[in-house]
């Protein structure tokens, strides 16, 4: 209706200008990827004249008589100018707007403009994330939204990523945040035994229309009991009325290393390994017995060498192989994607299809998948309108010899490890050292050969899809049924060559798994919008909620194959084993929200949700999440009016309550389960007792925040406090191991997290024109507190116990995960024995448990990113930095590469600082082959192989180019764009392993043996059509 | 308005299919059972008792450290290595002892076994005898024990043998089963005193005893096995009188099993030793402990004896040189530690006794570096490679603990003739010559005697510890007197760090 008025008044306004009408200018509106803007509003400066835009961004206008300036507007676009000339064809790009509170926000359930929420919620366009060679989109959140850390704990291509809102807020249950694609809620378990899989990798990141990030409690209440670490809500992109509109793109590129480790040659290996083996048997390291077996060690033949200089010349003439340099590749990384968006006033679609490859640059492991996306909206009647909502997705992943782990045949571990002088090619050009024969020392596998000759793959089929209805009821009504499903069969397979030395002995084996998980979601909710005055407006919904999953799987594995070439479990000669698995959970929850708002100036809001989980105790299957937020739009004051720099300026309070329900599904149940058989039975023990208390972790957060916007809003953004206090947090509470038990699930602890967001966006340059030069800054900042407030009581002494046994991480007033440990003393000049301080700090030669102390916390204390934007013409360029400090680190690869016992290569800073002779100071103790000292301690153990693990990283650095609208249309097409993409191009850090991005357990040790991420290089197109 | 009504009341009716059902979130494990439905079934119970057998395979007890760790932190075991494990036990690095692992499985049997025993008098359910549950308790008893045992061994010294300075006692002792969260929470033991713990592992012992049957069978606990086991445990005790008395029980039982000559060595290549009292079964190749950490890869590069050819484990404890001069091996070149380190190895058989035990030990591949002597006592005889039986108890160990117990000065069972000829049984068996030995002579040759025939079987720590002997560890390794503290284990630190009731060890 309203659309019929505006273009009556079009035709009125042009009838009233034709008198005076001198000539009719024409063009067309298209945002920055060359779509087309329909209702832009094109208006001359200074008159009325004016008129809207088609849908297909087209536009016809009388220009009245000493017309020199067109305005062209849009919803959510930088108004424009553009001085007439004496061309009648005006093509114009908007760019989205930076005024940020315009946006809409999707508030879980409910879509709402961001100037009526009143919570913090972060939000990522899918511009800001296209075309980076990232397989999931959880990768792409890094440093993109404050308060969110997003860190790797591979290379691998669709590998694990972990996730966390406003810091760690849980000992034992999940710390993930909640994702919701198009109203499903997804699992994101990784399922695969073989390869990391991760199920996010399922959506194209392309096709995403935005991400809002729910970060505060009073937001994410709404979710309830699965809220507490926050809810990432992503929007795909849906259809748009108009001409059926075609898009293709395409990327190509290649990645690199970050960095190979600096290792030592042979005759280093050598050096040190005579030193170990002589001050062990206490012999000076130029004996010749020493050499003697140290070359003999090394498979040089020792019978002739019966003298120092047969001895010095053999091993001077040792060769040195790099290992490295063999097993890492330049893997390549590519990705096609056409999409078709149109339809009428009825019923839209969209289409997109995409196919995506990329490669680790060590192991075999890739990643190969392919999207089909199917979007429909009908408008069935004036009141009903059908969303179908459908993704297929499949990807498959060679895999590589194992995700991590200090195993022998892995390339990613072992390269840098081998000695050296082991040839990696018989001089015929076959492998050296494969079964029967191997190499010489620990790390005796040629893992080149061992990653050659095994096979394996992943592939993960899923199915992620909803269908709903609107049905209006009245205006003011309307009831939302909603079903989702989210469907994943996950088949791995994993054959250990019989020419590998693991598969030498049992002639091949291999490994079979099968895995699908059931996520079936329904929502039906009444979404209520009305205005009992002018000024006051109410909205919010009622909802009820199932949701069901299961999960099965089972698994097989043989061994005994005729041949190499035998693969199938089928023609092996002796079945392994044979497994079975099951779980699964139940949920079902009441919720509602009201939203009232005051003339746009005051807002409150309040949410209420009931959840119930089959995974608690059965005392305490139910609770409530309640919130309530409120805000204040000062700058909609009336005494703001007038304000010729503040443009926006809002106050938000909120409080509320979330759970966390990510536990094992059946942790509050008594349980026998099944023992390893004996004697040819099967055996069951108890293993778990029953806690019918068992319940959710209650998140208890307040958020005050800021949204700002000064000089035209050209510097805006927002600023965020808040307190979490996660209370009854699970724990797994030890028992003494005498009960038979290793601890007991329980709602026992405390942990606060406090912190403070920016987000500030600048735009130092702005140019009125069009196609001028911009230049906008945005940077990302959070700092959070974490601390552990109480553990529980302990039960004998009936006191608040200070730190948890067996973990000395996890102790009140300490960051969840500190690292607490016995502070390394360096080495005793005199001798070269390693020493730790004690608690008095006296230097002593053992670590003992008294003596531990504070290290460092396992978190970052501050993180975020910083984000540079140019833009001239057709030119775009993005730089990108993420950054993280405060963190303590320990990288199992490079506590193997340091150590000093030269059973295999280490980092060449052993060569270069170990001790060697009285008197000299240094912190790398001497050689030995049992690495301890006797009576003394592992000289790895305390704080030895701590580090901080603080850093800058230019992440991402895009440069596009869009031709003009004028070229393209003569091109016959809408838009097209170049652009080349660098990724980990640059790091600012000590880090000395292959890459400091890895992120282990909280408590484990991360790095060993893991594929490190690479440095990217892609070329793209894009073109719409 | 009547419409919204209608729409209202439709929704109302598609809500309660879900809301309405109380049971929607109603969902059962279907990999385990109710703890309370578990015990109540003759399937039930016998899978229990299963569970309680299996934990001695992992290899953090029978699987690998309870027989090879006795070997390492003593005199028996040198460490090539090869893998890089085992190399700080045999070096007596601190801390480098039985672990947590070890301890924490153990009290999880002896919870097991302790439910079973108090369920069992109970239990009425279709199929089950009164014979069913004797033999169900005498099992128990037997593995109660045994659990017991080798923890108090780990980590307390035995009776008679004790450096009061460095002494806190025994281990918690288990006998009653924890059940509820309630009782696990508030659990808090303290270490019993040493001869209590003793104590008790003989009347449990006893109690085994008087339920057990005479079984052909060594899989499983068994009267024969009942007795050996007390006559080791009252000799380590030094109460010779009881030693003697349950050797001569069990040698009336079971005496005939002693195997002599070449068939010696051909029962250690098939999958049950005829010796054997007791042992822990490995019945599946699923069952396997794998190439890291099964015995056989600890103990030898080989797959099958005599075959250098194929390089299969890690080979990474061998018999050090006192262990190889004890045996009558001798290496070409002499049993030099340089020879010994610098050189590949070589048997001069012209050198070495006629004592078949010495077949036990072969010189090793080539695959893994330099080759060592090794033991082949476990080397797939299952057949699988890395899949063995585990003999806890051999009749032949049951000869030796009565000789001792005779044989020993200030014995109320002194009687060194009858010592004597137990001595010549097993020396006579194992082709030497019988010897004439009397008061220290004998003695010394009847421990010398034990460490040959027990060899790499998770004997010799404590054959030193009970008697208050050094780790002599030269030429390899620094000796560790008796009085050092790493004669002992450590009690797991998050134990000790949740029990003030808990009494570390001495220096840890």
């Amino acid at each position: 209706m309203r659309k019929l008025v505006l273009i009556l008044c079009g035709i009125l306004l042009l009838a009233g200008q034709l008198a005076a009408q001198t000539r009719t200018v024409s063009g067309r509106v298209t945002d920055a990827t060359g779509n087309p803007v329909p209702n832009a509003s094109v208006t001359v400066k200074g008159t009325r004249a004016g008129t809207t835009t088609n849908a297909t961004g087209n536009f016809t206008l009388v220009l009245p008589a000493g017309a020199q300036t067109l305005v062209i507007s849009g919803i959510g676009m930088t108004t424009q100018e553009l001085g007439i000339t004496a061309s009648n064809v005006y093509d114009v790009s908007l760019v989205q707007e930076s005024r940020g509170l315009e946006e809409v926000v999707v508030t879980g359930y409910q879509t709402r403009r961001k100037k009526d929420e009143a919570g913090a919620i972060s939000n990522v366009s899918g511009k800001t994330i296209e075309n980076l060679p990232n397989p999931s989109l959880d990768k792409a959140l890094q440093g993109r939204a404050a308060g969110v850390l997003v860190q790797s704990n591979t290379g691998i291509p669709g590998g694990a990523i972990n996730v966390r809102i406003r810091g760690t807020g849980s000992f034992l249950a999940g710390t993930q945040p909640l994702y919701v694609v198009d109203g499903v809620q997804l699992n994101t378990r990784n399922d695969a035994n073989f390869t990391q899989s991760n199920p996010l990798s399922f959506l194209n990141p392309n096709d995403i229309e935005s991400i809002d990030i729910l970060k505060d409690a009073a937001s994410a209440a709404i979710y309830g009991a699965q809220a507490s670490n926050g809810v990432v809500i992503v929007t795909t992109k849906k259809g748009k009325a108009g001409k059926t509109r075609f898009q293709f793109n395409a990327y190509w590129g290649q990645s690199n290393p970050i960095q190979k480790l600096d290792v030592m040659n042979s005759q280093q290996m050598f050096q040190l390994r005579t030193e170990a083996v002589g001050n062990t048997n206490n012999l000076p390291a130029g004996d010749l017995s020493v050499k003697r077996a140290v070359l003999n060690e090394f498979r040089v033949p020792i019978t002739n060498i019966t003298t120092d200089k047969a001895a010095d010349s053999a091993a001077a003439a040792l060769p040195t192989y790099d290992w490295q340099d063999e097993a890492f590749r330049t893997a390549s990384v590519q990705n096609y994607e056409l999409s078709a968006s149109g339809g009428n006033e009825r019923t839209t679609f969209r289409i997109s299809g995409s196919y995506s490859f990329q490669e680790a640059i060590i192991t075999k492991a890739d990643f190969t998948r392919g999207t089909l996306k199917f979007d429909l909206s009908n408008k069935a009647t004036d009141k009903i309108t059908i969303n179908t909502s459908l993704n297929l997705s499949t990807f498959n992943q060679n895999v590589p010899f194992t995700v991590d782990g200090s195993f022998l045949g892995s390339p990613a571990f072992s390269s840098a490890l081998i000695y050296p002088f082991n040839p990696i090619y018989n001089p015929d050009g076959t492998y050296a050292g494969v079964p029967p024969a191997n190499l010489a020392g620990i790390l005796n596998q040629n893992v080149i050969a061992v990653n050659d000759f095994n096979i394996g793959n992943n592939r993960t089929n899923q199915l992620i899809g909803n269908i709903n209805l609107d049905w209006k009821f009245t205006p003011w009504l309307t009831y939302r049924p909603f079903f989702g499903l989210d469907y994943r069969l996950v088949q791995g397979k994993l054959y250990r060559d019989p020419r590998t030395p693991d598969g030498f002995n049992r002639k091949g084996l291999g490994q079979v798994q099968s895995s699908w998980n059931t996520n079936f979601l329904t929502t039906h909710t009444l979404n209520y919008l009305f205005n009992i005055a002018e000024k006051h407006k109410i909205d919010g919904l009622v909802g009820y909620e199932y949701r069901l999953e299961d999960q099965e799987g089972i698994a097989t594995s043989a061994e005994g194959f005729p041949t190499y070439q035998f693969t199938t479990l089928n023609t092996a000669a002796t079945p392994l084993s044979a497994s079975e698995f099951y779980s699964g959970y139940r949920r079902q929850s009441l919720f509602g929200s009201l939203n009232y708002n005051y003339d746009g100036r005051y807002i409150l809001s309040g949410i209420l949700r009931y959840d119930g989980s089959s995974r608690f105790g059965e005392n305490n299957r139910y609770g409530w999440f309640p919130s309530i937020r409120g805000a204040w739009n000062i700058d909609n004051e009336a005494f703001m009016a007038d304000n010729y720099w503040i443009n926006t300026l809002r106050a938000r309070a909120s409080w509320g309550v979330t759970g966390n329900d990510q536990i094992g599904n059946f942790d509050g149940l008594g349980l026998y389960g099944s023992a390893s058989p004996y004697n040819g039975s099967a055996g069951i023990t108890f293993n778990q007792l029953s806690n019918p208390e068992l319940r959710w972790e209650r998140n208890q957060s307040l958020n005050l925040g800021v949204d700002f916007g000064f000089f035209k809003n050209r510097i805006n953004g927002a600023v965020e406090f808040y307190n979490k206090l996660t209370t009854d947090l699970l724990l797994s509470q030890p028992v003494q191991y005498t009960s038979g038990f290793t601890s007991i699930t329980r709602n026992v602890g405390e942990i606060e997290n406090r912190g403070i967001e920016l987000s500030l966006t600048v735009q130092p340059i702005k140019s009125k024109l069009a196609d001028g030069f911009n230049w906008t800054s945005t940077f990302i900042f959070t700092h959070n507190k974490n601390s552990v407030k109480k553990l529980y009581v302990d039960p004998t002494t009936g006191l608040d116990l200070q730190e948890l046994p067996g973990d000395p991480g996890t102790r009140v007033g300490r960051e969840l995960g500190s690292v607490f440990t016995n502070r390394y003393a360096g080495v005793n000049p005199a001798t070269g024995r390693p020493m730790w301080y004690d608690i008095k700090g006296n230097p002593i030669y053992t670590v003992q448990n008294q003596d531990r102390v504070y290290i460092g916390d396992q978190q970052p204390n501050y993180f975020g990113g910083f984000t540079n934007t140019f833009t001239y013409k057709g030119f775009t360029l993005d730089i990108f930095f993420n950054y993280e400090y405060g963190r303590w680190a320990q990288d199992g690869q490079i506590n193997f590469m340091i150590e000093n016992i030269a059973r295999f290569n280490g980092v060449l800073d052993v060569w270069n600082d170990r001790w060697t002779k009285p008197g000299q100071v240094t912190s790398f103790p001497r050689m030995r082959s049992t690495g301890a000292e006797p009576k003394g301690s592992a000289a790895g153990s305390g704080s030895r192989t701590w580090f901080k693990a603080d850093y800058i990283r230019l992440k991402n650095v895009t440069l596009s180019y869009d031709i003009m609208p004028d070229i393209t249309r003569r091109l016959k097409l809408n838009s097209a764009r170049f652009y080349l993409t660098g990724t980990n191009l640059w790091t600012y850090s000590d880090w000395f392993s292959y890459d400091i991005e890895f992120f282990g357990a909280v408590n484990g040790v991360q790095g060993t043996g893991i594929i490190p991420q690479a440095r990217a290089v892609t070329f793209g197109i894009q073109l719409g059509f | 308005m009547k419409k919204i009504i209608f729409q209202l009341t439709l929704i109302a009716l598609m809500g309660t299919t879900f809301v309405g059902c109380k049971d929607a979130l109603d969902i059962e494990p279907r990999q385990s059972i109710d703890a309370n439905d578990a015990l109540t079934s003759r399937d039930g119970i016998n899978a229990a008792v299963v569970s309680v057998y299996s934990r001695f395979k992992g290899v953090r007890l029978y699987g690998r450290d309870y027989i090879a760790l006795p070997e390492a932190l003593a005199d028996n075991g040198f460490a090539t290595n090869k893998s890089g494990r085992l190399l700080n036990e045999a070096n007596n690095v601190f801390r480098a002892h039985f672990t947590e692992a070890a301890w924490q499985t153990a009290y999880a049997g002896i919870n097991q076994a302790n439910l079973i025993i108090e369920t069992v008098p109970g239990v009425e359910a279709p199929g089950i005898t009164p014979a069913d549950k004797v033999s169900w308790l005498g099992q128990m008893y037997f593995l109660r024990a045994l659990y017991h045992f080798n923890l108090v061994l780990a980590h307390s010294y035995i009776p008679g043998a004790v450096v009061g300075a460095n002494d806190r006692g025994g281990v918690p002792l288990m006998l009653k089963s924890t059940s509820t969260a309630t009782g696990a929470l508030e659990l808090k033991p303290s270490r019993a005193p040493i001869a209590d713990v003793y104590a008790s592992i003989v009347s449990d012992l006893e109690a085994a005893n008087s339920r057990l049957t005479v079984s052909g069978t060594p899989n499983l606990a068994n009267k024969a096995a009942a007795q050996a086991l007390l006559s080791r445990v009252s000799l380590y005790r030094k109460d010779f009188a009881a030693a003697k008395k349950w050797a001569d029980s069990c040698i009336l039982l079971a005496g005939a099993r002693l195997t002599s000559g070449a068939s010696y060595v051909s029962n250690w290549r098939s999958a049950t030793h005829t010796e054997t009292l007791f042992q822990l079964v490995f019945a599946t190749n699923a069952e396997n402990n794998g190439v890291n950490e099964s015995l056989q890869t600890s103990f030898t590069t080989l797959t099958a004896p005599g075959n250098t050819t194929t390089t299969g484990g890690f080979g990474d404890l061998v018999p050090t040189i006192s262990l190889l001069n004890d045996l009558g091996i001798t290496l070409v070149g002499g049993n030099t530690s340089g020879n010994f380190q610098g050189a590949n190895a070589a048997i001069d058989t012209a050198l070495s006794s006629d004592d078949v035990r010495n077949l036990l030990y072969e010189v090793g591949t080539l695959g893994r570096g330099k080759s060592y002597v090794e033991c082949t006592k476990y080397i797939g005889k299952n057949g699988f490679i890395n899949l063995d039986n585990i003999p806890v108890i051999r009749i032949a160990e049951v000869f030796l603990n009565r000789a001792e117990a005779m044989a020993t000065p200030g014995s109320p069972v002194f009687d060194e003739a009858a010592a004597l000829a137990d001595l010549n049984r097993i020396a006579k068996n194992r082709g030497l010559n019988e010897f004439t030995l009397t008061g220290n002579d004998l003695y010394e040759e009847i421990l010398r005697q034990r460490r040959i025939e027990l060899a790499f079987e998770g004997h010799r720590l404590w054959d030193l510890k009970r008697l208050g002997r050094d780790l002599v560890k030269s030429p390899h390794y620094n000796t560790v007197a008796f009085s050092d503290i790493r004669i002992l284990a450590p009690i797991p630190t998050r134990e000790v760090d949740g029990n003030k009731n808990l009494v570390q060890n001495a220096g840890y």
